[in-house]
């Protein structure tokens, strides 16, 4: 069920078997101590996440040529220097919805996803009811997704990535 | 690509907001629904990497004017959450989900900030070990329920990290990101410019981001008005040298200097716009004491000083 929802969002079975494996080694590293309340819903929630960091590290390695850093010193020793470049395309719009956002949905998303703050809390700070607070930011998150819609209409420009094939990258 | 359906949309965010608390069945409900359709799928894709990245990029967020009382007093970056990221690549990111659901969420962020004024010098000892030598006209913001974070506002200071794969120390500087990955290393921030130099170990430069591994005896400087980040090389036994009061320049405007002399000789010092461009190299040795070092500085560079009470300028002949 695990590799089922990793090849669900990940597109491809190679790619969730190689995921599905990384998250066997943390798992192992993990300090034993740690008793966890439900193990099954855990590891499905452990997956989810890994495979939208997945995702994300795939749109890195991706990434194209950005005017963003000049690498001064070529010289023979700066072997470390990955310069793995995140889909900015992405962030801009991320942060372009934000910046259209009506302030009190802002801070309501940026307390929930920034701060970790649990919705109880959110609708206590902002003089919310707790459904309120869970409508908010469902509107928030909807919002983000239209604004991307109508920014994408606007360009005609191609946003596949490079690199980007056969996954299931949407837009 | 044309948008999903917004009923599918939809029903994406809605598997996005209960994901923290599902169950086995509906985990397993969840799943089918993502196989039904490759539509599902990509909603469900689209959705969930904006949250990860709304997690992860406070600098997207815009800085809200005349910040809303309800907020916390100092909201830049306070995060309880530290991602490890193992040096870019693929291997990335499962440490990150480990930590997400470990951490305890026990008490919210509780900055504090430490403030040293010019020439005066401040040492600080966190309880896991770590040591901070903040220099002087600097500004630090530490958090009392997070030992692992810290926010360098202005000002320069030296960081000796004590290393826990588990907790990486990250240090924040405006939008700048640097997480140690076992070290010694100094950052300095000058207006829209922040430099990052690494004396032992190595850290991560912007970790969820361009994610620069710099190891012993790598410099960056991050220009954050035009967007860029230079590499260079340091000598290990410089980097932190201001704590002996020596200042490398290695053709560097030579304007930089007047912000190490009011960190260290706290004073203010002006330096005419003809020489504050010009580029300089060489060490210059600051001994805190105003009197000595102007007129020194003033003949490397072959200019004269004036000293009216509280100012201090060098001009050129």
């Amino acid at each position: 069920m695990l590799l089922r929802l990793l090849v669900a969002r990940l597109g491809n079975r190679a790619d969730a078997e190689d995921a599905l494996q990384d998250m066997w080694i943390k798992l192992d590293q993990l300090p034993t101590s740690q008793p966890v309340a439900q193990p099954a819903a855990y590891l499905y929630r452990m997956a989810s996440n890994h495979a939208s960091d997945r995702r994300i590290a795939a749109t890195r390695s991706g990434a194209r040529d950005t005017a963003w850093m000049e690498v001064q010193p070529a010289a023979d020793e700066q072997p470390t220097i990955e310069r793995a470049l995140l889909d900015r395309e992405r962030l801009t719009r991320l942060e372009g919805a934000l910046a259209a956002m009506p302030e009190r949905m802002r801070t309501a998303l940026r307390l929930y996803r920034l701060e970790d703050v649990p919705q109880k809390e959110i609708a206590a700070r902002l003089g919310m009811t707790l459904s309120g607070v869970e409508k908010l930011l469902r509107r928030a998150v909807k919002e983000i997704q239209a604004y991307k819609i109508a920014s994408e209409a606007d360009s005609e420009a191609p946003h596949r990535l490079p690199g980007e094939g056969e996954s299931n990258r949407d837009r | 690509m044309t948008a999903e359906p917004a009923h599918i949309v939809d029903r994406a965010i809605d598997w996005q907001m209960r994901q923290a608390d599902m169950d086995d069945q509906e985990w397993h409900a969840f799943v089918a629904w993502l196989e039904e359709d490759p539509a599902h799928a990509r909603a469900f894709d689209a959705v969930a990497l904006d949250m990860a990245l709304l997690a992860n990029h406070p600098e997207l967020y815009p800085a809200d004017p005349g910040v809303a009382p309800i907020e916390a007093p100092i909201v830049a970056s306070p995060r309880r959450r530290v991602w490890a990221w193992a040096g870019g690549g693929v291997a990335v990111a499962a440490a990150a989900c480990l930590t997400l659901v470990l951490v305890p969420a026990g008490g919210g962020p509780a900055p504090y900030a430490i403030e040293t004024k010019p020439g005066q010098r401040q040492d600080i000892a966190l309880n896991d070990g770590t040591r901070i030598e903040l220099n002087g006209a600097s500004r630090l913001l530490l958090d009392h329920n997070n030992p692992r974070i810290a926010t360098l506002d202005s000002g320069e200071a030296t960081f000796h990290v004590h290393h826990d794969a588990g907790a990486p120390f990250t240090v924040r500087s405006g939008a700048q990101v640097v997480q140690d990955v076992g070290t010694v290393f100094n950052v300095e921030r000058d207006g829209k410019r922040l430099d990052v130099q690494v004396a032992e170990g190595s850290v991560l430069l912007q970790p969820q981001r361009e994610a620069v591994a710099l190891r012993a005896g790598a410099a960056a400087t991050v220009h954050e008005d035009v967007g860029s980040i230079v590499l260079s090389k340091v000598d290990v036994a410089k980097v932190g040298a201001w704590r002996s009061g020596a200042i490398t320049f290695t053709g560097e405007p030579f304007g930089r200097v007047a912000s190490a002399v009011n960190r260290i000789d706290g004073v203010t010092l002006s330096i005419d716009a003809s020489l504050s461009q010009r580029p300089f190299s060489g060490m210059v040795r600051l001994t805190g004491t105003a009197a000595r070092d102007v007129p020194h500085l003033a003949a490397l560079v072959g200019a004269e000083w004036h000293h009216d009470g509280e100012r201090w300028s060098i001009s050129p002949n």
